[in-house]
């Protein structure tokens, strides 16, 4: 498999809600999308969320089942929502100054027009403040849609936004 | 005066990057989302505490049968 860069967005000093791909070639087989996040908002406990929110700005059809460590408690909280597409850790405002969370969300099949399509989302927060640590999580998602992908939308679970320097980039996967 | 939420638009064909304002419905739509996220979590950490809650509870009732807590913690895994 080779990656190859289609784009990539890095968040300006006012912030932003959203970071949305659109107009994406149907020329590989899947799609990969790098993010390093940190939003505004102070966390209750472990960490704020990073969403796959939406494809095709289509809010519908959503599910996801995940799996979340928390450092802080040694605990671990399965759980299930609609929400959204995938779910994934981003760093807030009071973990670790300067400190982002790295994410790696992969799309299989996207430019497929008979296949629903799925998600994998891994992620882990960097944080050595106070008593939430790190935290990490997978997801598995479903867009229970076979229209091919042509855009789709990274944003947050708490209504937050990304703050300056948050990053994502989205990645073409051939079989060469 | 009230914060203008934006979003970035990247567009792969072209490269460009577009700094947009919400729509009402994109606010309305992330302000939904968000409850609803938020009412999930909550329902799933009442879950978990409960079960934390309980296994503590277990835990306490079989040391107090002379279990040591390495013999309790091994039965509750």
């Amino acid at each position: 498999m080779a990656y190859n860069i289609i784009a990539t967005s890095t968040v300006g000093g006012g912030g932003s809600t959203s970071i949305t791909f659109n107009s994406i070639p149907n020329t590989y087989k899947d799609l990969a999308i790098f993010v390093s996040t940190r939003t505004d908002t102070v966390a209750n406990s472990d960490g704020d969320y990073a969403i796959l929110e939406s494809f095709n700005s289509n809010t519908s059809n959503r599910e996801q089942r995940f799996l979340y460590i928390n450092r802080g408690t040694n605990s671990v909280l399965a759980g299930y929502t609609t929400s959204n597409v995938a779910l994934g850790w981003s760093n807030a405002s009071n973990h670790s100054s300067n400190a982002f969370c790295n994410g790696f969300i992969y799309v299989f099949n996207y430019a497929s027009t008979t296949l629903q399509k799925s998600v994998q989302y891994d992620s882990v927060t960097a944080n050595t403040t106070g008593s939430y640590y790190s935290s990490g999580g997978i997801a598995s998602g479903m867009w229970k849609n076979t229209s091919a992908i042509t855009s789709l939308t990274i944003s947050t679970a708490s209504a937050a936004k990304f703050i300056q320097y948050s990053t994502a980039t989205l990645y073409g996967i051939s079989e060469e | 005066m009230p914060e203008t939420l934006t979003k970035i638009v990247v567009n792969c064909e072209t490269g460009e990057q577009q700094i947009l304002p919400l729509t009402a419905a994109e606010i309305a739509q992330r302000e939904a989302d968000a409850a609803a996220y938020a009412a999930e979590k909550a329902a799933a950490d009442a879950a978990a505490e409960a079960t934390a809650a309980a296994k503590a509870s277990g835990l306490a009732k079989l040391i107090g049968l002379g279990l040591t807590q390495d013999e309790a913690n091994a039965l509750l895994k």
